[in-house]
């Protein structure tokens, strides 16, 4: 392996609606974690740059190195000290799979220490272990939009075809953050069967009508009556955002990202309309807000070279 | 005798009262001094002719010429000029032509450069006053007045500085330049006196004023603008040399108008931001305050601000330069504003750049990116902030 290398992980967008815990995409939006060279084992050195600079931890509880170290040892492989620059440019805690950068970046790197590195697929139980929770860490290291279960330790999933590109996705961020703790808390114990039958059929339609291209069909596949009712209270505008953002004649299709607070809608066209819009309720709500309009990512994690001093290791 | 070139707003025609009081003050004017008049749209939109101000009877004279003419567009100076003649003015309309311009010239900039006063001049000598529809402000068949409205500024300064007056007055509902937008500023001040480079600054910063090519001529050819209302004495003079600098804080401004843009995680390779740049301007998309972030790790960030009107265009470009250049994103903001403050010679003064951001921070006022000028202070807030910005700092520097 020659250093230093950069691995580029791309920002991704769980549930999407309908696919809650099962349905992830990844989005042309990246971090990017630079191994500039290796030290003794158990030393680290992590510069962080953008998102999350100041709130990020900087030593050995840092999420890329932890997720590094399990790799590591499940692997009984020596753990090499690193030194490491991260840049940000995926929001952190706003539902974008910041965490699951950090996840399949730590992994992906310690895959290239093993005399014999693993398949990108190989690596996925391992991330998902990490995470939880499937739909961030697959599309992440895979790209597309992935459908993936979870269950004891087994990871199935199928990484579904493009999507068009003249669909694409409008991610609202505002500058507010909700805490897992209290995402997973705002979810009821149990659920009628009313409504995890109209979750079981829009997901279906969700993952059939990505598959043939029937992406007509998304605003009605996108709905969700599991998670978005109670998340969508926990941060302001978010009803309102939901209600209103898929009149518009342009959106295609609108859902908490992740466990929120940003929002993803798709849109045909340049998605501005779409994007006024959803910053504007934000603004009304008295909360700041900024937007990216983004691509699927369809390569997933890439390692690639980095130009200056080339070291081997 | 004196000579006074005159740009008035036609929507100060906007009741036949005013119409009449304007009239009467030009018709006192015009017994000493001569008198040219420009008329300037100064709508966005375009107006609908038949306003209150218009008489009955010239209404219908222009109606009768509508009817006659088949080009579809007519020269709103007839209508004026004749309007005048009601009163007692001699007066004449001048049209585009009639100095030397073309209707087929759309650059307003290269066109005053050939004008002709010889008729101007003619008419003048004559005891008339010529009457011009600036900037090729027409009327068309169904009654819409079109027109540049910058272009009659521009062409009213050309016109000053052809005929060698010194003075070019804008006549406007304001009583002259005001240190704050008076609909959020209660405490707003007059401004005496600015400079042309002042004034351009406060116009690209949010300020209602003659447009920026005229300004740009008037310091060019030393015209000097006097910026007031039809029945005041006072008003703002801008005057074309630079010689009033007091350091001082003089106004503040703001501006919705615009959104943020960041290419986050740009390589750092000579060429980028020329990459960016061009693929703006060949889409013909202004960028300013641009800011490049100081380089870690091989990549910058890159961000500046656009006109709204340019967002939708300015996204299909960013995106796509994004992919090309390998960039980790960009982002989009447009619920911002500009909030600057203005002066002549305050880049001399260290103390007001630490009152800008103290102020603004003893007001909980979050600044997202910032420049300066030797004679500005700008700063990004988020738009619901501006209006707060804009009086905390209009209350230190000027109250």
């Amino acid at each position: 392996m020659r250093l230093p290398l950069r691995v580029k992980v791309p920002a991704s967008s769980a549930n999407l609606g309908s696919g809650f815990d099962t349905v992830g995409l990844a989005l042309s939006l990246y971090n990017f974690f630079d191994v500039l060279e290796t030290m003794p084992e158990g030393e680290y050195s992590i510069d962080i740059i953008g998102e999350g600079s100041t709130e990020l931890s900087r030593d050995i509880g840092n999420q890329f190195i932890q997720s590094y170290e399990k790799a590591c040892d499940s692997w009984g492989i020596a753990k090499k000290g690193l030194r490491v620059r991260s840049s940000n440019a995926v929001p952190l805690a706003r539902g974008l799979g910041s965490s699951s950068t950090a996840i399949v970046g730590g992994v992906m790197i310690a895959n290239l220490f093993r005399d014999v590195p693993l398949s990108r697929e190989a690596l996925l139980p391992l991330m998902v272990e990490a995470e939880g929770h499937p739909d961030n860490v697959v599309p992440c290291c895979l790209g597309g939009m992935v459908v993936s279960c979870w269950d004891n330790g087994e990871l199935k999933f199928v990484k579904m075809p493009r999507l068009p590109q003249d669909i694409v996705a409008v991610v609202a961020v505002p500058d507010f953050k909700v805490s897992t703790k209290d995402a997973r808390e705002a979810l009821p114990q149990n659920v009628s069967m009313k409504d995890a039958v109209f979750n079981l059929s829009r997901s279906a339609l969700l993952a059939a009508s990505w598959a043939t291209g029937k992406f007509d069909n998304l605003p009605w596949a996108m709905g969700d009556k599991l998670h978005q009712p109670f998340r969508s209270k926990l941060f302001p505008g978010g009803e309102t955002i939901l209600r209103e953002v898929k009149e518009i004649p342009e959106c295609t299709g609108v859902a908490i990202s992740g466990s929120g607070p940003s929002v993803i809608a798709f849109s045909n066209g340049s998605g501005n309309p779409v994007a006024k819009l959803m910053c504007s309720i934000f603004t009304k709500y008295g909360v700041r807000s900024r937007f990216f309009v983004l691509d699927e990512d369809y390569q997933g994690t890439v390692i690639e070279s980095l130009p200056g001093l080339r070291r081997e290791i | 005798m004196r000579m006074r070139v005159l740009v008035i707003s036609l929507d100060l025609f906007s009741t036949q009262e005013r119409a009449n009081n304007i009239i009467e003050r030009l018709k006192r004017i015009h017994k000493e001094e001569n008198l040219v008049i420009v008329l300037k749209n100064n709508s966005n939109q375009n107006q609908s002719f038949g306003s209150p101000g218009i008489s009955d009877e010239v209404l219908k004279t222009g109606r009768d010429i509508l009817h006659q003419i088949h080009s579809g567009l007519f020269n709103v100076s007839v209508i004026y000029s004749q309007l005048m003649e009601q009163y007692g003015i001699s007066s004449v309309a001048i049209g585009d032509s009639d100095i030397g311009l073309e209707i087929d010239d759309r650059d307003i900039k290269v066109a005053v450069s050939k004008i002709d006063t010889s008729l101007l001049t003619q008419s003048i000598r004559s005891g008339q006053v010529p009457v011009i529809s600036g900037g090729f402000t027409q009327l068309s068949r169904d009654g819409k007045i079109s027109g540049n409205k910058g272009a009659s500024d521009l062409l009213a300064v050309a016109i000053a500085s052809s005929l060698g007056t010194e003075r070019c007055e804008f006549w406007s509902k304001d009583t002259g330049v005001y240190s704050g937008d008076r609909s959020i500023v209660v405490n707003s001040q007059k401004i005496d006196e600015l400079n042309t480079d002042e004034c351009m600054e406060m116009a690209v910063l949010g300020f209602v004023l003659p447009d920026m090519e005229a300004l740009e001529l008037a310091r060019k050819t030393g015209v000097n603008i006097f910026f007031t209302a039809p029945f005041s004495e006072e008003g703002t003079w801008i005057m074309a040399n630079r010689g009033n600098e007091n350091n001082n804080v003089k106004a503040v401004a703001y501006d919705t108008d615009t959104a943020k843009i960041a290419v986050l995680g740009v390589p750092d390779r000579p060429g980028i931001a020329a990459t960016i740049f061009s693929a703006l301007s060949e889409n013909d998309i202004s960028s300013e305050m641009i800011i490049q972030s100081v380089m870690r790790g091989q990549i910058n960030d890159i961000a500046f601000l656009v006109k709204k009107a340019d967002i939708e265009r300015a996204i299909t470009v960013c995106r796509n330069l994004a992919r090309e250049t390998g960039a980790q994103g960009v982002t989009f903001d447009t619920e911002i504003a500009r909030v600057s403050v203005i002066g002549a010679g305050i880049s001399n003064r260290p103390d007001i750049p630490s009152r800008v951001f103290s102020t603004l921070a003893a007001h909980e006022i979050n600044i997202d990116m910032i420049a300066a000028t030797s004679i500005s202070i700008i700063c990004v807030v988020s738009e619901p902030q501006a209006q707060k910005a804009v009086q905390a700092l209009h209350s230190e520097f000027i109250e």
